[in-house]
């Protein structure tokens, strides 16, 4: 398999985990389930965090995002049909229902220091609320100096 | 954050979002997920009327 293509396999593999349970798989799992040597998957992250084709953690190196997935809990959440997604902010969360072609959700923000909690609600494909405005703490340009932050 | 507008660098509203996430992310969930080129999100958020130096996704002129 060439870097490109196990690139591809980890992207495609750890999405396809995120959209159906919610949480990535570890690197030891993608290399069990790719066949690949452990090394050449975290090798294969790295490529795939450089590119931000994926975040990974900046201490364990496992994946911490695949936008707009969230690999840890956050005060975004995403529920529908009995299922739940993290995001990680509230632009994901909407971005989230539209990735997974959602019809019908509810897009929950669990609200935090100085900000209320808000529940959005997605009836037939459409966001039934349209008050309200989502905001950015950093200019577009300056989104992947850390995009954890961010 | 949602639901209350502050001063912060960039705010969109929700309708924005919505119509932006549509264009992004809607059919992306396949084997060939990828991102496409910087030049066509800047578009995207053009045309969700996201312009401005708080939505351009290169470094404006002038700041060191």
């Amino acid at each position: 398999m060439t870097s490109n293509d196990l690139d591809l396999a980890v992207r495609h593999r750890v999405y396809a985990a995120m959209a159906a349970s919610g949480r990535a798989p570890t690197a030891a799992r993608l290399s069990l389930e790719l066949g690949a040597e452990l090394g050449e998957v975290r090798t294969s992250l790295e490529r795939l965090d450089e590119g931000h084709a994926l975040v990974l953690d900046a201490v364990t190196r496992e994946v911490r995002m695949a936008l707009p997935f969230s690999n840890i809990s956050t005060p975004y959440r995403v529920e529908s049909g009995g299922r739940g997604w993290d995001a990680n902010c509230a632009w994901d969360s909407l971005a989230l229902v539209r990735l997974l072609g959602l019809r019908d959700a509810q897009v929950l923000d669990r609200g935090g220091p100085g900000r209320d909690g808000r529940v959005l609600t997605v009836a037939v494909g459409n966001l039934a609320e349209r008050d309200g405005v989502i905001s950015s703490a950093r200019p577009a340009w300056r989104w992947w100096e850390d995009i954890v932050f961010t | 954050m949602m639901g209350k507008g502050e001063s912060l660098v960039g705010c969109m509203t929700l309708d924005q979002c919505w119509t932006l996430s549509e264009t992004w992310y809607a059919g992306r969930l396949d084997r060939h997920y990828q991102r496409p080129p910087l030049g066509s999100f800047q578009e995207l958020l053009r045309r969700a009327g996201l312009v401005g130096e708080a939505w351009s996704l290169t470094k404006p002129v002038g700041i060191t």
